[in-house]
């Protein structure tokens, strides 16, 4: 503790107090609180350090500084929206398990429940496996009703929602199959993919990145792209898109490997500083 | 530590290499046994090829998850879902094969 200050706790933070102002008896305003994993040594003004080991460094505003000056790649973004939707889903899990209790006794708004809960994340999950807008929501909206006419199978061994993704997944591939099949003969006209207009997520954002992403995994090999897409855009685990496909996690994991190489050779250029690394 | 003449013996190399190659992924995902992965770090050290390899996978990474966003036609799909499932019989009637998907 440095002669000028004193400290007091406050939760897992602390606060500073300049020992001037606290010698006039006066209850001085709080400078900040900052958890200690805050602290940048680098940046401390030393007029508000503390010594003391649980507090070295503390300042005001080092969170805000920190914010300003640290650099941010729009990819650090994306990621961090990924994280907080994961937290989000897996925070649902709980309110599952009672809806789909629910839902098995035949509880029709408990179903209703989980298609509000679900139907937007398996359609973006959908929208990438099939080749256009129309079908995702046909291929959507059967993998909900599939899942409630068979909910009384679902024993609850696997989370609901890789359940759901499961039926959505196997849909989406037999349909992808189906019009493989029906297109056979068109092969040689075929020139662009379906989707190669702009899409929704064109819409929001014109980036050149993400017009790359978006048509490197289009155009990645179906059996390549759920792994990918379940992985690496939707943040499930390995062991739950392994599940939801139906593979061992060794096959997941080389197809998702191969899925991964072709994106990174499709978009090279449009990742910065890629070529001096 | 494995000394580095070891390491940079050809055949260990080419051994460490395809390794590196073929499990970079799982790597990135930390999702390598202790072997692999210390033999993956150490090759890393000695092979630019692989560093890049990796370097770049790993932005490739990150950057998809730039593609991850909540479907703006949520509320129209949810509304379709929920049209059609008014229309399924109930669970607790005798559907006749309704409960297979």
């Amino acid at each position: 503790m440095q002669p000028g200050t004193r400290s007091r706790t406050h939760g897992d933070g602390k606060e500073i107090v300049p020992a001037a102002t606290a010698a006039n008896g006066v209850n001085p305003p709080a400078l900040s609180r900052v958890s200690v994993c805050d602290v940048q040594p680098s940046r401390v003004d030393p007029a508000l350090t503390c010594s003391c080991p649980p507090l070295r460094g503390v300042v005001r505003g080092a969170r805000e500084r920190r914010r300003s000056t640290a650099i941010r790649w729009p990819w650090e973004d994306g990621a961090r929206a990924r994280s907080s939707a994961i937290t989000h889903r897996r925070s649902t899990a709980v309110d599952d398990r009672a809806l789909v209790a629910r839902a098995r006794s035949g509880d029709r708004l408990a179903f209703e429940a989980l298609v509000r809960l679900h139907a937007g994340r398996l359609h973006a999950v959908v929208r990438r496996l099939v080749d256009d807008r129309h079908e995702a929501d046909e291929v959507t909206q059967e993998a909900f009703l599939r899942a409630w006419r068979a909910i009384g199978t679902f024993k609850g061994d696997s989370q609901f929602f890789t359940w759901l993704y499961r039926i959505g997944v196997n849909e989406a591939h037999r349909r992808t199959a189906r019009r493989a099949t029906a297109d056979t003969s068109l092969e040689d006209q075929r020139v662009e993919p379906a989707d190669s207009r702009p899409g929704p997520a064109a819409h929001l954002e014109q980036s050149d990145l993400r017009a790359a992403l978006e048509k490197a995994v289009r155009g990645l090999r179906p059996d390549y792209r759920a792994p990918l897409v379940l992985r690496d855009i939707e943040g499930l685990t390995t062991t739950e898109g392994a599940s939801i496909l139906g593979l061992s996690e060794a096959a997941f994991k080389s197809r998702l490997h191969r899925a991964r190489l072709a994106v990174r050779d499709a978009v090279r250029d449009h990742l910065p500083g890629d070529h001096e690394a | 530590m494995m000394p580095r003449a070891l390491l940079l013996h050809p055949i260990r190399f080419y051994r460490d290499h395809r390794l590196t190659c073929a499990r970079s992924s799982e790597y990135i995902d930390d999702e390598l046994g202790v072997d692999a992965r210390l033999r993956i770090e150490a090759h890393l050290h000695l092979c630019p090829s692989c560093a890049r390899l990796l370097f770049s996978l790993r932005r490739t990474v990150r950057a998809l998850g730039l593609l991850r966003t909540i479907d703006p036609a949520g509320p129209e799909v949810q509304a379709g879902i929920l049209a059609r499932l008014r229309h399924e019989p109930d669970l607790d009637e005798d559907s006749g094969g309704y409960r297979t998907p």
